[in-house]
């Protein structure tokens, strides 16, 4: 799923001088660029982040589904688009779109296309054994600027941004556990160098039943994805943004054959950010994949 | 295939060779049935997950219809009528489709061994109940005689006959392996 950067940009007159200040206003949970959220997968995989699954050889999954995630007054509504596709069963790629139904910040809204992401991934590990399996793979990716990025509510960061990640995964018929680190390199906007994004997510889930092939799945996780923004800069001096949140909720993993549905709610448990930026509340996502 | 095996090595089998068919031919008579066999394969942890192999299984020649028992790690594979099958399509599906062959298990039809023009044994499927067994009487290696597939197969059972120059073959199961100096 996709979360558009969300940013407001201020100019102050200080002392004679006219000095353009970013007062880059985000949400944390519209600053979440479409690539760092995961959803199209070849299996199970954490909601709110990337796994280390790759899609068969040849393979296509879809998946489309809203999300809704609000800090403050800010709240932005959108529905997520994903394309992925299997170059081997070991590489896969996804294009990420996102369609902003509505954001809403400061008594206004903007509605629009997103920041689209291309992701790749590349399972360079893997132990299969009877019933379980475990993977390391790398994330490679970059958010373009699509979006509108300016106004009074942008949609996007108006940045290129290019994304590392590795992700490390174990699955059997009963539980689950993910791992993922991935490091976001945020590129200058209209002069203001955007600080990086450092994401840490850990999953674990579980199976209570264990169904047939052609039998409804269950598989209900808990999701801890840590966010820390470094600050950004104008003309070499550091501006107080950025932060760090700490997001924790249950999600879920309803799949039959080769359609799955996906859905999830996760609260900040631990909130730092710097300056004036409004507290996230509350962000969740239900979507719908699938594989052909 | 180059099957090797101590038995074969003694006096009686000199110059022995095995040239084990990697397809399993059906020899069927009339309306024989589909021959089905039993894939062991490792990584399915999740039925989402299991749709590619059953993708990739269904798009290889000569395979029918095919049954995934999760909790087992099988899939039940089912042969068209007179299919050749041809297990190095099989082990390259199911590493396209992200997972390991463990091993194939095949019951059935006795093997019959006859021997060529070169002087290698053959062995072919004859009798038309559909399914097809290698049993050798002690554990022999199968050099897999291709180079896109460089692998070893282990053969276990037992050889019914030895005074014949033609014993009957027939596997319990086959496992694939890296391959190996053979010694």
């Amino acid at each position: 799923m996709t979360r558009p950067l969300s940013c407001r940009l201020s100019i102050f007159r200080v002392a004679g001088r006219t000095r353009w200040v970013s007062k880059l206003r985000r949400s944390i949970a519209g600053c979440l660029a479409g690539l760092l959220f995961v959803s199209a997968a070849a299996a199970h995989e954490p909601v709110f982040s990337v796994g280390p699954e790759t899609i068969f050889k040849g393979g296509v999954g879809i998946e489309a589904g809203p999300s809704f995630q609000s800090a403050g007054s800010d709240q932005t509504y959108a529905v997520d688009y994903e394309v992925l596709y299997g170059v081997t069963s070991r590489v896969s790629v996804t294009l990420a779109v996102p369609q902003i139904l509505r954001r809403e910040a400061a008594g206004q809204s903007e509605s629009g296309l997103g920041d689209v992401a291309l992701r790749a991934k590349y399972r360079f590990w893997t132990r299969n054994r009877l019933n379980a399996a475990t993977k390391a793979t790398l994330i490679l990716g970059v958010k373009a600027p699509t979006a509108r990025h300016g106004g009074d509510v942008p949609l996007g960061s108006g940045s290129t941004d290019p994304l590392f990640g590795l992700s490390l995964g174990h699955e059997s018929r009963t539980w689950y556990g993910f791992g993922t680190f991935r490091y976001l390199l945020r590129t200058k906007h209209e002069g203001v160098e955007l600080g990086d994004r450092v994401l840490y997510d850990f999953a674990a889930g579980y199976r209570p039943w264990r169904r047939a092939y052609l039998e409804w799945d269950y598989v209900f996780l808990l999701e801890y994805n840590g966010v820390t923004t470094l600050r950004d800069r104008v003309s070499g001096s550091s501006l107080r943004t950025g932060g760090d949140v700490g997001w924790l909720g249950p999600t879920a993993l309803i799949s039959y054959r080769n359609l799955m549905t996906k859905f999830g709610v996760q609260m900040p448990l631990y909130r730092n950010l710097r300056g004036r930026q409004p507290n996230p509340d509350v962000r969740t996502l239900i979507s719908f994949e699938y594989h052909f | 295939m180059k099957m090797r095996n101590a038995r074969f090595s003694q006096p009686r089998f000199a110059g022995f060779r095995f040239v084990a068919l990697l397809s399993f031919i059906l020899l069927l008579a009339g309306n024989a049935p589909a021959a089905e066999f039993t894939l062991r394969v490792d990584g399915m942890a999740c039925p989402f997950c299991a749709y590619g192999i059953e993708k990739k299984l269904l798009a290889t020649p000569g395979i029918e219809d095919l049954k995934v028992l999760m909790d087992e790690g099988k899939i039940i594979l089912t042969l068209a009528p007179l299919a050749k099958f041809d297990v190095t399509a099989l082990h390259s599906a199911i590493e396209d489709a992200g997972f390991t062959l463990h091993s194939i298990l095949a019951d059935g039809v006795e093997g019959q061994l006859s021997r060529n023009d070169q002087g290698d044994l053959e062995l072919a499927v004859a009798n038309p109940t559909a399914t097809f067994e290698v049993i050798m009487k002690e554990p022999a290696v199968l050099d897999m005689d291709t180079r896109e597939w460089p692998i070893q197969v282990s053969v276990t059972g037992v050889v019914t006959e030895y005074a014949s120059r033609q014993p009957k073959l027939i596997a319990s199961e086959i496992i694939p392996r890296a391959k190996q100096p053979v010694p």
